[in-house]
């Protein structure tokens, strides 16, 4: 054996490979340091392959954030020790509003609709152009693909993963016309189906699953929207007020979110419970607004303003809910999204 | 009971015989297949590891399978075995290898573990002239390859 082509001299490759799979991935940038084969090895699809068989993927927390509103736009990598890792590419196409993110599988980003052409801003002037475009991130080739198209082009909807099913729930689509149907994904067959939704007064919103079940709330109406795709029924469940919610996370089973009739608290919605409560966020600088994420099963604020600054908050059962800085991440833009994904 | 106290000669690369007992013996995966199989023999060759190494290996099962067979306190015993583990896998590079590589010819997926973790957790914040420096490794960049590698930051997902 020539011992220039081996990943360690002394080790076969199949051994090396599992050495290496359990290093972490902040540490690679540094190792593809040592020489041509290990930066081709570290890199390569197979690596990731040994990586998920040995079970030793990590969750990282990919922020998609901008540092100018409407022009520049990009995502930046944390692991869960607070590493940033770099950016990932961005989603191709032109710059679009109103989409939607989620992660497929736990591993794929997928970036979904929204509307290009006018500068962010609907107005009765302006006719935003709605986008049934569908892209998919793979950090395996650190590349984004394109998936089939939906079958109505959306933009301001809802959306959650039912059971391995994308569900995207109603929104707007060309001339700002309300839908009032679902495309539903089904990532084994890559097709879209529509699915008929009953009749709603607002659109926008959010949707998240909850024991196999679709929960929606459309934006300034009073109901939960509950759809069990087993019998394929819809209910409706009582909210006492309606909401506006713009941000939101769901950690072990709790939704949290930022509603903007409710400036300096956080909502909790406990489904398990069907209890709605608040908790208090402390200001910063320049107002209240935040986007909420989740990093290491606690809640995240990020800050609009003082892009550099988050909080994070355990809620922990018996400690109850308190709110610290979170020294590890430090967004260098401000917060439009974050997902987890494991790698 | 005649099973357990049964007994197995497991041979080095030198042709030295060591007595282990069934269950021990077990805790090497190739051996219990080769044992499932119908393979009856009572002494097992095991060409390519050395007889400091196969002792090794066999004081790793031997150790694992005592506290195994141990009732009650079982925190205590995994405690122990942590220590033992730790303890086990603190040798030069040259022997953690052969550790390494004999634990994956044999298939005993515990110390296969430790040891792989034992590199990475060496490796993982060596800078990269350490690392070439303990592993014999060349470097192979051009000074001005090396430079943009270095300065290379977009390193999220590779490719």
């Amino acid at each position: 054996m020539d011992l220039s082509l081996t990943i360690i001299p002394g080790l076969t490759d199949d051994v090396a490979a599992l050495c290496l799979s359990r290093i972490p991935r902040s540490n690679f940038r540094v190792l593809s340091q040592v020489c041509r084969r290990w930066k081709t090895f570290l890199r390569s699809e197979h690596f990731t392959a040994v990586r998920k068989l040995t079970g030793t993927v990590e969750e990282f927390m990919c922020v998609l954030m901008e540092t100018v509103p409407g022009k520049k736009v990009y995502w930046e990598v944390f692991d869960s020790s607070g590493n940033k890792l770099g950016q990932i590419p961005n989603v191709p196409g032109p710059l679009k509003w109103g989409y939607g993110v989620t992660v497929l599988g736990g591993e794929k980003i997928l970036f979904i609709g929204g509307y290009t052409g006018i500068g962010g801003c609907v107005t009765n002037r302006n006719t935003p152009l709605a986008s049934a475009d569908v892209y998919e991130f793979d950090p395996a080739t650190n590349s984004w693909g394109k998936l089939p198209d939906m079958n109505i082009p959306r933009y301001n909807f809802a959306l959650a993963e039912v059971d391995g099913l994308l569900y995207v729930v109603r929104g707007y689509t060309n001339d700002g016309y309300c839908l009032l149907n679902s495309d539903v994904y089904n990532p084994e067959t890559k097709q879209w189906t529509l699915m008929d939704c009953p009749q709603f007064r607002n659109i926008s919103g959010f949707a998240f699953s909850f024991k196999s079940k679709l929960y929606a709330i459309g934006n300034g109406s009073c109901t939960v929207d509950v759809y069990d795709p087993k019998t394929n029924t819809w209910e409706e469940l009582e909210l006492e007020k309606s909401m506006s919610v713009y941000s939101y996370t769901v950690v072990r089973n709790k939704v949290y979110f930022l509603d903007k009739d409710m400036p300096g608290r956080l909502g909790v919605f406990d489904p398990e419970e069907n209890s709605w409560t608040t908790v208090f966020v402390p200001t910063v600088a320049g107002g209240f607004r935040f986007g909420v994420g989740q990093w290491n099963n606690k809640v995240l604020l990020f800050s609009r303003l003082s892009v550099h600054e988050t909080i994070i908050n355990d809620f922990d059962k018996e400690k109850g809910s308190k709110w610290r800085y979170c020294s590890q991440i430090k967004p260098s833009g401000s917060h439009l999204f974050s997902v987890l994904i494991n790698f | 009971m005649s099973e357990s106290n049964k007994k197995i000669s497991l041979i080095s690369s030198e042709g030295e015989a060591f007595e282990v007992s069934e269950a021990v013996a077990r805790e090497f995966e190739i051996v219990a297949h080769m044992l499932e199989d119908g393979c009856s023999g009572s002494s097992i060759p095991i060409t390519t590891v050395d007889s400091n190494i196969l002792g090794k290996v066999i004081e790793y099962c031997t150790k694992h399978v005592e506290v195994g067979n141990v009732e009650g306190n079982s925190e205590k015993a995994e405690k122990d075995l942590e220590e033992f583990d730790k303890r086990f896998i603190a040798v030069e590079m040259n022997t953690l290898f052969s550790l390494i590589l004999a634990a994956n010819y044999l298939n005993v997926k515990g110390l296969l573990n430790i040891g792989c973790q034992k590199v990475a957790d060496t490796i993982k914040d060596m800078k990269p002239e350490e690392v070439r420096s303990i592993f014999n490794i060349e470097n192979d960049y051009t000074p001005a390859e090396e430079e943009v590698v270095r300065k290379e930051n977009e390193w999220a997902f590779q490719p």
